[in-house]
């Protein structure tokens, strides 16, 4: 019945154009692939209870619950910290109070293509440091690796539990504009985000509870209680009751709210650097009662502050010793030193044939066509298609230090081949997919913008995936970067235990 | 398990939002004495209120709001309201994981309405009172919140340790500055303000009658047993507190601690009113205010600032 509604106020005529005075009157369907609607402008099955929802809202209840949100997330304080404004250092992330919809069949391939890949990922990085067969068998290039900034040498040889290097992973992925999931980028070192999964269901399951409970939305709830087994299975070999901390920088960092949250949530001890003390290569916290032991580490700082005495000297946020500590097996830090030398982005080129060679098995999801500039005749062709890719440089992250080619000036492309000429190696090149687009509401309106997807793997004696996500949201009309420190926003994501057409 | 940094952070919480609901009843008195224009006497209690908020004094003044304004919203002054609100978030904020969502909204808010709503001196006059009601409130809310929804485990007691310390330290502070005067010269107006600025007044009556006398209040804001701004009430439930924190140390590392906390209090609970009064009572409140710092420090050595030294376990004082 709702659908019907639903159906009826949506759609007009062949062209998919939606009538102007309805709720999708300013929904843009582009060239990219819409969450929602298919490209004739119907409802697509698992988001027509939504759809229902939306044009049932009385005018001005949508940009009211949205309000009532933003209003929440202040005062529990879901907050990250921008650098460089003394005024206003805290604020929230924007969020979106509109989930974005994933049908069961959707998430089982994305599950078993995520499972797959932190498997190979992990088989990967444990012959890097390890026995070097695949760059001795000339797979990936041996000075992509031992060049890389991320590679350590002090990991060379060490054994990790599980042999999983990466415990926490949160991918990227994206839809292309047929609809494919495709990977974007691993996330390998200190994924963030998590909270804003659980904090955004928590909101919007009371936004919505009705189409909530009637979609059969898959429960996030219990990711602290995995990422807590997961965590003391790294120990639990050879300790009984493994005593975990979670390492955060301190309240300065952007996503400190998060480090509380979880550790909150795990009922486990958040220290800083300063709390911890290594004696004789054991690891110990500071507490009222006197020192205690520590056996497991999820550690929220980079691999170059982690250590003073291994590491950077002038890091004040690590723990003098802990990399002797770590080498001595007295402790294990999550996830492994290193293992960011797997997320760069040339050795992301290579990560379809590390899953054919080490799993042999075709790997489930693709990732994006990627040109490495390191390559003559790859780099010649970037050069010569400056104006379809988009370019980045392979060691920054969060959208900074890349070039979008067809929304960049002459001027600015030109600028950025001189870049690419003088140090090829440091760049690679990607054709431009237009990411998919989900409702969004933008002023009480409902939108299109374009979102992508980041979902939370553990790996530890087993690999647990939270049926849920981060979906991060370009906010501004038509941009493509998602990332919170340029203008993104987030949104809940429900996984459907079914195909979402639940009784109403 | 405790951190040690979590403790510290725990224990300023208290002191700040005791720091704050104290400069908040101080300021109060002074604007109320600021009604009864001319009066002499009112105009000195409010002297003594701000001296005891280590403020110039108000009244008469050119420029007075402006001062009270300062202390209740300036960002740059160290003693305003609005600074020790900050503190005690900033703390709490450093803790978010110790503490609960109940206790962090209801601060949280708290230090937001402080810092977007200050307005300006010119309009402070007409809307002191309500503000400054509306944070005692506010506070007393917060404790409320800690004592309903806090477990009382070690946190809660090294927060309670802090509030009880600061408390101690507020109280002997104004006490100190009416016994400086000279014997008569506070009079009886002055020491019903002495009871207003301790939140005292219902309950003295209660116990004391109206008899405003010198000997009379000062023996109860020092030796109450049950008034929970006394002295006397205040060592005690340090002695309570500091029993049950670190109790996984071995005694003699404690040591330092309970003995001191012990002494201070055996030391309220066995005076009698000729230590109160007169020279007595200076020494007294002398000796009340160096055990009180000195306690201070040792729970900072014995708990926050703790460094290996053989065996793990061990704390070094």
């Amino acid at each position: 019945m709702a659908r019907g509604a639903a159906d009826k106020s949506a759609v007009s005529g062949p062209g998919g154009v939606f009538p102007p005075d309805g709720p999708f009157g300013d929904y843009a369907l582009g060239r990219a692939y819409d969450e929602m609607f298919a490209a004739g402008g119907e409802v697509r099955p698992h988001y027509a209870s939504l759809a229902a929802r939306i044009d049932a809202a009385p005018s001005g209840q949508l940009e009211a619950l949205q309000a009532q949100v933003e209003n929440t997330f202040m005062t529990q304080g879901v907050t990250f910290t921008v650098y460089g404004h003394e005024d206003a250092t805290e604020k929230i992330i924007p969020t979106d109070i509109l989930p974005r919809i994933v049908p069961a069949a959707e998430w089982d391939r994305l599950e078993r293509g995520f499972k797959q890949r932190l498997e190979a990922i992990n088989l990967f990085l444990g012959d890097i440091y390890g026995r070097q067969q695949l760059m001795r068998d000339g797979l990936v290039p041996r000075e992509l690796i031992l060049g890389s900034p991320n590679y350590m040498r002090e990991m060379a040889g060490i054994e990790v539990p599980h042999g999983a290097y990466v415990n926490i992973c949160g991918t990227d992925v994206i839809r292309n504009e047929a609809g494919d999931y495709v990977v974007l980028e691993d996330n390998l070192r200190v994924p963030s985000g998590v909270s804003y999964m659980l904090a955004n269901r928590e909101a919007v399951k009371r936004t919505f509870p009705d189409i909530y409970r009637s979609a059969k939305v898959r429960p996030v709830e219990s990711y602290p209680d995995d990422l807590l087994h997961t965590l003391r299975s790294l120990a639990s070999e050879y300790q009984p009751d493994p005593q975990v901390v979670v390492l955060t920088p301190g309240v300065y960092n952007s996503a400190y709210f998060e480090h509380a949250f979880l550790a909150r949530l795990m009922g486990t001890p958040l220290v800083e650097g300063r709390d911890l003390m290594v004696h004789d290569n054991v690891v110990f916290v500071r507490t009222t009662s006197g020192l205690r032991r520590v056996d497991v580490i999820y550690r929220r700082v980079d691999d170059a502050f982690l250590d003073p005495l291994a590491f950077r000297p002038d890091s004040a946020l690590g723990v003098p010793g802990l990399m002797n500590a770590y080498r001595a097996g007295n402790v294990v830090i999550a996830n492994a030193p290193g293992a960011g030398v797997a997320d760069d982005k040339a050795v992301y080129a290579y990560t379809p044939q590390i899953i054919k060679t080490l799993l042999d098995q075709d790997p489930i999801l693709d990732i994006v066509e990627t040109f490495l500039c390191r390559e003559k005749s790859q780099c010649q062709h970037v050069l010569a298609n400056l104006d379809k890719l988009v370019v980045k440089a392979v060691g920054e992250s969060g959208g900074y230090g890349m070039l979008i080619g067809p929304h960049a000036s002459k001027a600015e492309r030109e600028a950025f081949a001189d870049k690419i000429k003088a140090d090829p190696d440091n760049y690679i090149a990607q054709p431009t997919i237009s990411l998919s687009t989900a409702p969004t509401l933008v002023n009480g309106r409902v939108e299109s913008r374009h979102v992508d997807l980041r979902p939370f793997i553990l790996c530890g004696a087993k690999t647990t995936l939270t049926p849920g996500a981060l979906t991060r949201v370009a906010l501004r009309k038509g941009s493509l970067v998602v990332n919170s420190s340029q203008g993104g926003g987030s949104k809940d994501t429900w996984v459907l235990s079914g195909d979402g057409r639940g009784r109403p | 398990m405790m951190l040690s940094r979590v403790a510290d952070s725990l224990f300023w919480v208290g002191r700040y939002c005791e720091r704050a609901e104290h400069a908040c009843r101080l300021l109060q008195i002074t604007f109320s004495a600021g009604l009864e224009a001319g009066s002499q006497e009112a105009e000195r209690a409010a002297v003594r209120a701000m001296t005891a908020l280590g403020a110039p004094p108000l009244i008469g003044q050119s420029g007075s709001i402006e001062e009270a304004w300062r202390l209740t919203f300036s960002r740059e002054d160290a003693d305003s309201v609005y600074s020790s609100v900050a503190r005690a978030r900033e703390n709490a904020r450093q803790v978010r994981d110790q503490i609960t969502t109940e206790m962090w909204e209801r601060l949280n808010r708290l230090y937001f309405r402080l810092r977007e709503t200050p307005g300006t001196s010119d309009t402070f006059a007409a809307r002191a009172d309500r503000v400054f009601q509306e944070v005692i409130g506010d506070l007393h809310a917060v404790k409320g919140i800690v004592e309903g929804t806090m477990s009382h485990g070690e946190g809660f007691r090294f927060l309670s340790l802090g509030r009880m310390l600061e408390r101690a330290q507020l109280v002997v502070r104004v006490l100190e500055i009416h016994m400086a005067e000279p014997p008569g010269s506070v009079g009886e107006h002055g020491w019903m303000q002495c009871l207003r600025m301790l939140c005292g007044m219902e309950p003295f009556l209660r116990v004391k009658t109206a008899d405003f006398r010198r000997e009379v209040v000062t023996d109860f804001l020092v030796l109450d047993p049950e008034f929970p701004r006394s002295l006397r009430f205040c060592a005690d439930e340090i002695d309570v507190f500091i029993q049950r924190v670190g109790v996984g140390l071995a005694a003699a590392e404690r040591a330092r601690c309970l003995r001191r906390s012990g002494l201070l209090k055996a030391r309220l609970e066995f005076a009698t009113l000729s230590d109160v009064t007169g020279r007595n009572g200076r020494q007294l409140l002398a000796e009340v205010a160096a055990a009180a710092s000195d306690l201070n420090d040792a729970v900072r050595t014995t708990f926050f600032t703790i460094s290996f030294q053989g065996a793990p376990g061990t704390a070094v004082a």
